[in-house]
């Protein structure tokens, strides 16, 4: 049971899905409004006078320029109610409640009472000016000209106006608009500024109704109150963060393929292509479509494929059709997608597909196994394809820690590099991923037992933290990167001389852990400087204002394509801030091969590693020291150093042949 | 002869105290823990004890079956949760096994052996830990935690240790006696449930212990002197000790106003404090309504302010309502409407 900080339970927080205000009791009526965030249609409220309810159901649906000027929902978000201000005084404590709840949404005491002045025609107009005040309107100007002055120097016009922007609002004078309006509506008046937070954080502040910035500058920043949320996007997304078996509830699809193959038309798919020549098959295991999704792993399998196919090899690839965010059931029978060399054949059951494969076998085709993600894979069902088709000995690639815990990026709760500590551990406890791993790594442990593996890394970094972190058997370890650099020829002369704004670029997939909060925070604290652009290169559209999109696709048949888009636009910096450990990163290499900077942390793997090989960026130890990299001119720096010598610089990019590396070396199919 | 453990909750905390006996049997799987309810079953929700990891439960009704429905008017919830806590440390020291035993809030997580803590019982009688252990130095903090330390106790009897001796028998029947007659929320007289009572241990009895290791019973009142860190080794530590238990007082916007404030930056409180929302999450009760407590309402479902509670215990007359909560024709809220303002 809690036992302090019970006198706090009167301040209960503004809820954030409404918001309102207790304005003044002029001529008779209680003026205030409340609207639901997001909103348009008007709501219900419950009036209380020194906590007693004297007004239920009140429709809070009046007109008020304010609110329309402000952005809260269509404006019609008013009420006034007659009342008699002798019998309660402006002493009295006012609450507005969501009707019939105990949720509060305004709270306000010594309010205002106010009389019009004859000539007054419309008192909620004189009341749009003076709405927070409690004070008379010629007190009111005083009062917000004081504010005005004080809050002045620390108020961002620009990041106030695309605020407006976004709600359509337009205004000659942004700062007035703060202090009138604004701050009721949760606009921010400065990037290191959060209205709502200090408001919802400091209930004494939200009840005397003054404005929250001005507070924060006048008292509020020497008594150490915070501004903003602390913790940054790490904590906006542990707000969000959700346990492991909801994720993957809603992953799962409802039903099963729309076409289900028989072990027998299965069979005989592959027979089509197979039977005369008897090829061996080489099975590849994937966590999805890599003929229809986009992305590194994907791209390596394809690759082989094509290499496979060259060596006489068919390449059989098999992944779930229920994609999942962990391991398939152990005993439960799921479903599976085949591509043949590169086409779609159709969706089986698991047993289905033993039995066809099966049979093939007995029929003499000799079978290789090649693993290179177990997602919704059950590891079950690959030691009994495995004994089926007489396959004792595997490849096994590590493009991911996934054989080490089921956070195949070793995040802890999604953003932090955990560093893989023991099953069972505090640390696991309290991670969305913990209770999973225990059965999740005895699986994989069964895996390996029944079949010889060689493991495969595209990265010694990558390798080196795996044996550390397990104990799994297997025959050997091999490093076989994706791609290697070498020289190119030089390249042409840049457009852009020593004066222009540096061009910083994100690169590829969308993704907290890849970086993109800390990309998107300096864009927010930069991008107004004048020194810096921004620019993202991708699939996605609409990422974020301010950055110049560039669409590429990387595939196949276009395997340059990344780092020639860098390169034709200049780029000087790209920021790969993934907060887990590369096993390789294809957008480091396509970076270095454009002749760009990379910046990155030092728990990046193989990014960080790349960097102390080559020397082709720099490792900063936190975001603090990222922002003061580009603050302190340090970022000019070293742009100005790689422009000067960017014609030496560009380097090509030779692939490897994924498993066929070693399989040619060392086994005779 | 074996370590005993109970905590105190209404059903509103039933998914809360879940928690805790789910950290505390995976920590002591052979440490037999009690329930001390102080509430009724709703209708279609049975309290079952082979479904819970709770070895025991006691209910406050047979534990104050002696002084009966009055009493339980007298107390609002959380009055009431901590008032029994006097009478079941009684009864369940009474118990033939009970060397040593803990008393542990429902919102409380354990996440490491309190074997040190069953030690050190091996030579003192109680153990006690304070709010903080070390001062504050901002003015914000001083407000927030030692003030308030002052208004509502030194010590957060959120926890307490006792071992099976006369010491501790003195102090069962002294705290017993003052929780039955004073366990109210009165701060104007200096009085705060079971908690403030407990400034005066370390004056009444010999044998205490004040526990100031910084891993035990971390929450938002010391995490201004309190860094938490997780170390690749999976360790979760607290200015370098290991974390034993967490009280996630408050769960809610309140209890994130203040842990913010004073975790700041501090990424892993907020992951410690996600796992605890999931955790409550996933042991919540659908059949017991939100904000149920059989004692806050009458029996017609109106609630039980505490201006009722307060204006039925000052008054010796209305002990001619020895059935509060009964309503209809001479019941107590037929009188309070003729009478007060407040029916």
């Amino acid at each position: 049971m809690p036992n302090i900080f019970l006198s706090l339970l009167g301040l209960i927080r503004k809820p954030a899905a409404y918001s309102g205000y207790v304005d003044c009791i002029r001529d008779g009526q209680l003026h205030g409004w409340a609207a639901r965030k997001g909103r348009h249609e008007p709501i219900l409220i419950d009036v209380t006078v020194d906590g007693q309810c004297l007004f239920e159901n009140v429709k809070a649906d009046l007109f008020r320029q304010d609110l329309a000027d402000a952005g809260v929902g269509t404006g019609a978000h008013g009420f006034s109610i007659p009342i008699e201000p002798e019998v309660f005084g402006n002493t009295a404590d006012f609450g507005l409640y969501l009707s019939g709840t105990d949720i509060l949404i305004a709270k306000k005491s010594n309010i205002a009472i106010e009389n019009s002045r004859p000539d007054d025609s419309d008192p909620l107009a004189v009341n749009t000016g003076s709405a927070a005040s409690g004070h008379s309107p010629s007190e009111t100007v005083a009062r917000i000209s004081n504010e005005a002055e004080m809050i002045r120097p620390f108020f961002q016009d620009d990041y106030y106006r695309e605020q407006l922007d976004e709600r359509g609002i337009s205004t000659s004078d942004p700062l007035e608009h703060y202090l009138l309006s604004g701050w009721k509506a949760d606009l921010d008046p400065s990037q290191d500024f959060s209205t709502s937070y200090y408001l919802n954080s400091n209930p004494d502040v939200a009840g005397a109704g003054v404005n929250p910035f001005w507070h924060y500058i006048a008292a509020g920043r020497s008594e150490k109150r915070r501004a903003q949320a602390p913790g940054g996007y790490k904590t906006e997304l542990l707000a969000q963060l959700e346990p492991l078996e909801i994720t993957t509830a809603r992953w799962r699809k409802s039903g099963a393929p729309p076409e289900i193959m028989s072990a027998r038309q299965l069979l005989a798919s592959i027979r089509q292509q197979n039977v005369q020549t008897r090829r061996p098959i080489l099975v590849s295991l994937s966590h999805d479509n890599y003929m229809q999704s986009v992305g590194g792993v994907q791209l390596c399998i394809h690759s082989e494929q094509i290499v496979s196919q060259q060596e006489g090899i068919d390449y059989l690839n098999i992944h779930p059709w229920q994609a999942l965010p962990v391991l398939a059931g152990a005993h439960a029978e799921h479903y599976v997608s085949i591509v043949l060399n590169g086409t779609s054949i159709g969706s089986a059951t698991t047993s289905g597909l033993l039995s066809a494969l099966g049979q093939l076998h007995d029929q003499g085709t000799e079978f290789q196994l090649v693993i290179h993600s177990l997602l919704g894979h059950a590891p079950e069902v690959v030691i009994d394809l495995a004994e089926r088709c007489g396959i004792e000995h595997g490849w096994f690639w590590l493009h991911d820690y996934l054989s080490i815990c089921p956070s195949y990026s070793l995040q802890r709760n999604g953003v932090t590099f955990c560093g893989a500590p023991p099953s069972g551990s505090q640390a696991c406890g309290i991670c969305i991923y913990g209770e999973e791993r225990g059965p999740h790594l005895r699986r994989m442990h069964n895996l390996f037992d029944a079949i010889s593996f060689t493991v495969l890394s595209p990265s010694q970094t990558a390798l080196v933290i795996w044996q550390a972190a397990t104990s799994l058997p297997h025959d050997q370890a091999r490093v076989i990167p994706h791609l290697t650099l070498c020289d190119a020829p030089p390249a042409p002369a840049r457009q852009h001389g020593p004066e222009h704004p540096i061009r910083i670029a994100y690169v590829g997939y969308i993704t907290p852990q890849k970086g993109w909060s800390v990309f998107r925070e300096l864009v927010h604290r930069l991008r107004r400087s004048g020194r810096f652009e921004f620019h993202y290169f991708g699939t996605s559209t609409d990422v974020l204002q301010g950055v110049t999109e560039h669409s590429v696709s990387v595939s196949a048949n276009d395997r340059d394509a990344m780092a020639r888009a860098l390169a034709d636009a200049e780029i000087d910096i790209v920021l790969l801030w993934a907060s887990g450990p590369e096993t390789f990163s294809f957008t480091a290499h396509e970076a270095i091969a454009a002749g760009a900077t990379i910046i990155t942390s030092p728990v990046s793997g193989n990014v960080a590693t790349l960097i102390e090989d080559t020397g082709a960026g720099v490792v900063l130890p936190d975001e603090n020291s990222l922002l003061d990299f580009f603050n302190s001119g340090a970022a000019s720096t070293v742009t100005r150093l790689q422009r000067r010598s960017r014609s030496g610089r560009p380097m090509g990019v030779i692939f490897s042949q994924m498993t066929f590396s070693v399989l040619n070396s060392e086994v005779d199919l | 002869m074996s370590v005993h453990g109970f905590t105190s909750f209404s059903f509103a905390y039933l998914p809360k105290a879940r928690v805790l006996a789910r950290t505390w049997k995976k920590h002591h799987p052979d440490w037999p823990i009690w329930a001390v309810i102080t509430d009724v079953e709703p209708d279609g929700f049975e309290f079952d004890l082979e479904s819970e990891d709770f070895d025991h439960v006691i209910w406050a009704h047979d534990l104050f079956a002696d002084v009966g429905e009055r009493w339980f008017f007298c107390h609002d919830v959380v009055e009431a949760c901590t008032a029994v806590k006097g009478r079941a440390l009684k009864h369940i020291l009474g118990h033939e096994d009970c060397e040593k035993l803990f008393y542990l809030d429902p919102d409380i997580a354990i996440f490491s052996s309190l074997a040190p803590l069953a030690d050190l019982l091996d030579g003192a009688s109680i153990i006690l830990t304070p709010h903080q252990v070390d001062p504050d130095t901002e003015p914000a903090a001083i407000r927030d935690n030692e003030i308030a330390s002052l208004h509502y106790g030194t010590f957060n009897l959120g926890f307490l240790g006792v071992r099976y001796d006369p010491t501790t028998a003195a102090f069962a029947d002294w705290w017993e006696n003052r929780l039955q007659d004073w366990c109210h929320d009165r701060l104007d007289i200096g009085v705060f449930v079971d908690q403030k009572w407990c400034n005066l241990i370390p004056a009444f009895f010999d044998n205490v212990k004040i526990i100031r290791d910084p891993g035990y019973n971390v929450a938002s009142w010391n995490l201004s002197q309190r860094l938490i860190k997780i170390g690749s080794d999976g360790r979760i530590t607290v200015n370098g000790s290991l974390l034993r238990f967490y009280h996630f007082t408050k769960l809610g916007p309140i209890g994130d106003t203040m842990t913010q404030r004073y975790a700041g930056d501090n990424i892993a409180v907020y992951e410690i404090w996600a796992w605890y929302r999931h955790m409550v999450a996933r042991n919540q009760e659908d059949r017991i309504p939100d904000g149920y407590w059989y004692y806050g309402r009458f029996d017609d479902c109106t609630e039980i302010s505490k201006d009722m509670r307060e204006l039925y215990r000052s008054r010796p007359d209305l002990d001619a309502f020895p059935k509060p909560r009964r309503t209809g024709d001479g019941s107590f809220l037929q009188w309070l409407r003729v009478n007060s303002e407040l029916g």
